[in-house]
């Protein structure tokens, strides 16, 4: 009966943990740092509207990294299979024609 | 003494004269006209102010010259015994912290008696008056409205004030234990001595009463500069010449000047001198006369006036309120000149570049909500730097005007396809038509690209009209996941080339590449090894070298397999210019194509390379792969080029973003391509070719999304209309300074008035 329980009681467990929100740390290349706090299921492209806003830039200007890779407009945390206190990376458009 | 001037003194002798006239003679003797003079023959009022006049110049230099020269005259006796003296309280007063308590004690016992609850009642010194309560921070954040996302506001820093009464009690308490560090005295506090009181009230007061005290004559009193001890001047000044040398063209000598000209100019004579740590600040409501003896102050002491020189330097605050100045001024003579500060230069200033100057005022106003919206940095101007730098002057003479924006507008149209086949009779024309057709066929041959300089030109005709058109109406294409932006788009054509643009063309020529073992990486991916791995970068911490293999684990390489892989290519952004990095591991060679042919900074690429290589093959070790036994780590051995030989070099300051992109097409052929080629092949003329082919291959590449966020899209427009919570100048502290020389000017029709409108709505 007991494990039976356990076993009715697991895929609700899991349920939680897809949807708890995570922390995400998002750090500048001058290493200032905002926090964010994430539903897995949310597209992050949203976390970058809000960063952008946050200080103040378009978001057509900044870029945003997860461990070297750009973050496409449709990925979530899940997708990238994120963890709680990972840092995104947060970098300047970059143009370039020399003076 | 002549007869007339006898008649007139006479005449003005009996009645209220409206001036009285002093007469200097030859031998030095002053007469004056008024009855006091007349009837007593005794030196009056009058003539004591011409002789300190003769002596000491205008009022308002007195107080330099008082510090300047210790003698005095006649009418201020005994003045110099006191300077010395002041002199050495002064020393007393600066160093030691048993005074500074002393004056604090003083100062909060005043306080006490009197009831007052400001101890520092000129108001300088500002206390946050309520802190901001959890409740209304709570709130903030609220008005996100963003259900998902929290945001964490940052802790706001505030300076707290003791309350005097309970600061002065403490004070009392420990009285002289308070030993250690002093908390500084209030910079714009008099100390109120009892022993300088008494001195003040048993002197005469002389002529010309200077407030006992440091002497801060270099300051005018108007000044924003702050008085304080001279150690924080000195800061402050060297903070502030972080401030931009800009606008050298702004001559004083303006032919073309209104008289509301000449107080611009007389204007910008503020300055910082870096190295003396004197700063001159801002003299924002002064009258031009006062401006005038303020200047030649400067000019006695030794500044001379060089316009042209790097002695001038803008402070960050100077520039902000004299760029919108200039622009109503440059308005009020009905030109189309805009001035933009040089902290934002990358984005804004460079997108004008690229649109050219010729631009509608519908184009203007599109531009306006995208960049001078509220609030946003680029509201705040940016700076432009034309190929060619001309002075200011001409460009505020309208006549020239019109005629000077002809004629870049014109030569910056033909920078890309400059000199292609224009006339063949002349056999110059004729030798470099023939170069560019075979450099042509080259590149056809080498590469595989089949458009021709005549196809590469009807691109731009239909296809990128319509690509553009689609993207302007609101659809929305992606590579990669990553939407395509108008701003890339135009750029291609004869822009400078962004990072976007080349991760586009990485991303769709991928498979290909990795089909010849030649791998890449986004100029992005770079960067963060930059900071990585350079002492310098902000991501060298502690544990940096297990995001180092966290890093690389992500992005698998078949690292040190030479059957998989055999060449790898990075993009590198450096500021304002692209270059590339080869890396070899059949040759074991490492060469750094730069366009300019500049050396910049390649021990650093050499450095980040090797840590790079290293723990990509210690990864793939750990995971038991097959790593070749021909694979030479000892980088000793490696040819690390500089300069390699031949490389494709640019002719103008646009296109080293295609050469990168033409450079790695070429080498991403480890066996058939003879690398001292490339400079044959890539020459300037094949340009238009490559940003040809890089918009087909980007427009064939898009793929449409299907879902509207245009929504999403409006209302991050909206939330980014806040203001920026950084302060722009801390942001923008790393660019290089020289950067700033000469030729920080632009031209845009100011009739949609950018600057206007984003005060007004500011």
């Amino acid at each position: 009966m007991s494990e039976e329980d356990q076993h009715s009681t697991q895929p609700e467990i899991k349920d939680e943990d897809a949807n708890a929100p995570i922390n995400v740390k998002v750090v500048s290349s001058t290493g200032d740092e905002v926090f964010f706090k994430i539903k897995r299921s949310t597209k992050l492209s949203k976390l970058q509207g809000a960063y952008a806003a946050k200080v103040g830039k378009d978001v057509g200007s900044i870029r945003f990294l997860y461990d070297g890779s750009r973050i496409s407009e449709t990925d979530t945390p899940a997708s990238l299979d994120m963890e709680d206190n990972d840092t995104i990376d947060v970098m300047v458009e970059q143009v370039g024609g020399c003076h | 003494m002549s007869e007339e001037l006898e008649s007139q003194m006479t005449d003005y002798g009996d009645t209220e004269a409206a001036y009285v006239l002093v007469i200097l003679h030859d031998d030095g003797a002053l007469q004056c006209s008024c009855p006091g003079y007349s009837q007593t023959g005794k030196s009056c009022r009058h003539t004591v102010a011409v002789s300190l006049f003769l002596q000491f110049g205008e009022a308002s230099n007195y107080i330099r010259n008082e510090t300047v020269q210790p003698k005095r005259g006649p009418g201020s006796k005994g003045q110099h015994f006191i300077i010395p003296k002041l002199k050495e309280q002064e020393r007393r007063y600066e160093r030691k912290d048993h005074y500074i308590l002393k004056d604090i004690n003083y100062i909060l016992q005043r306080t006490e008696l009197e009831g007052s609850n400001k101890p520092f009642p000129h108001g300088e010194i500002t206390v946050p008056q309520t802190p901001i309560s959890d409740s209304e921070r709570d709130s903030g954040s609220e008005d996100q409205g963003e259900p998902d996302i929290q945001m964490d506001n940052s802790p706001i820093k505030q300076v707290r004030l003791l309350v005097p009464n309970e600061e002065s009690e403490e004070v009392k308490k420990h009285g002289k234990q308070f030993n250690t560090v002093s908390r500084g005295r209030p910079s714009n506090i008099v100390p109120m001595q009892p022993y300088r009181a008494k001195q003040n009230a048993s002197r005469t007061t002389p002529v010309f009463q200077e407030k006992p005290g440091r002497k801060t004559s270099r300051l005018h009193p108007n000044s924003l500069q702050k008085k304080g001890p001279i150690g924080i001047q000195a800061k402050e000044a060297k903070e502030r010449g972080m401030g931009i040398s800009m606008l050298k063209e702004v001559h004083t000598g303006n032919p073309v000047g209104s008289a509301s000209k000449k107080t611009a100019t007389t204007m910008t004579m503020t300055k910082v001198k870096q190295t003396s740590g004197v700063v001159y600040p801002t003299l924002p409501d002064l009258d031009e006369e006062e401006l005038n003896l303020e200047l030649e102050q400067i000019k006695n002491e030794g500044h001379t006036n060089n316009w042209g020189s790097d002695d001038y330097t803008f402070r960050y605050d100077d520039v902000d309120g004299f760029i919108p100045l200039v622009n109503e001024l440059a308005k009020a003579c009905q030109t189309n000149v805009l001035f933009i500060a040089p902290f934002f230069r990358d984005a804004l200033g460079q997108r004008l570049i690229e649109l050219g100057r010729n631009l509608s005022s519908d184009e203007l106003a599109a531009l306006d909500t995208e960049f001078f919206r509220p609030g946003s940095e680029y509201a705040r101007l940016l700076r432009y730097t034309e190929v060619k730098p001309c002075a200011l002057h001409p460009d505020l003479d309208p006549t020239k005007e019109t005629k000077l924006a002809h004629d870049l507008s014109e030569e910056h149209n033909t920078i890309p396809k400059a000199q292609i086949v224009k006339d063949v009779s002349q056999p110059k024309e004729k030798k470099q038509a023939v170069l560019t057709r075979k450099a042509v066929q080259n590149l056809q041959n080498a590469t595989g690209i089949k458009l021709n300089l005549k196809s590469a030109k009807e691109v731009w005709a239909e296809p990128y009209k319509s690509f553009s058109a689609q993207i302007q109406s609101g659809r929305i294409f992606r590579i990669e996941g990553i939407n395509i932006c108008m701003k890339d788009i135009e750029r291609i054509q004869n822009g400078w080339i962004s990072d976007e643009l080349i991760t586009f063309f990485l991303a769709l020529h991928e498979t290909e590449f990795t089909s010849r073992g030649v791998y890449t990486v986004s100029s992005l991916y770079w960067k963060k090894l930059e900071q990585l791995i350079l002492p310098s970068g902000s991501d060298h911490k502690g544990e940096w070298e297990a995001d180092m293999s966290r890093l690389v684990r992500k992005r698998k390489f078949p690292w040190g397999d030479l059957n998989l892989m055999k060449r790898l290519l990075v993009p590198i952004y450096q500021p304002d210019h692209w270059i590339m990095a080869v890396v070899d591991f059949e040759k074991d060679f490492i060469a750094v194509y730069n366009s300019l042919n500049g050396k910049s900074q390649h021990g650093n690429i050499f450095k980040i390379l090797r840590t790079w290589i290293l723990t990509g093959v210690k990864e793939r070790l750990n995971d038991n792969l097959v790593v070749s036994p021909d694979l030479n780590l000892n980088f000793d051995e490696w040819n690390l080029e500089t300069k390699p030989k031949n490389p494709g070099l640019q002719n103008n300051g646009v296109d080293c973003g295609v050469f990168v992109i033409g450079h790695m097409i070429l080498l991403s052929y480890p066996q058939d391509f003879d690398r001292a080629q490339i400079g044959d092949i890539l020459i300037p003329q094949v340009v238009p070719i490559l940003r040809s082919h890089l918009f087909s291959i980007i427009k064939n590449g898009a793929v449409e999304s299907q879902e509207d966020i245009t929504k999403e899209r409006r209302s991050q427009r909206l939330m980014s209309g806040n203001k920026p919570t950084e302060k722009p100048s801390a942001k923008y502290d790393y660019l290089p300074k020289h950067k700033w020389g000469a030729g920080s000017y632009m031209m845009v029709p100011v009739s949609s008035d950018p600057v206007s409108e984003e005060e007004q709505s500011e």
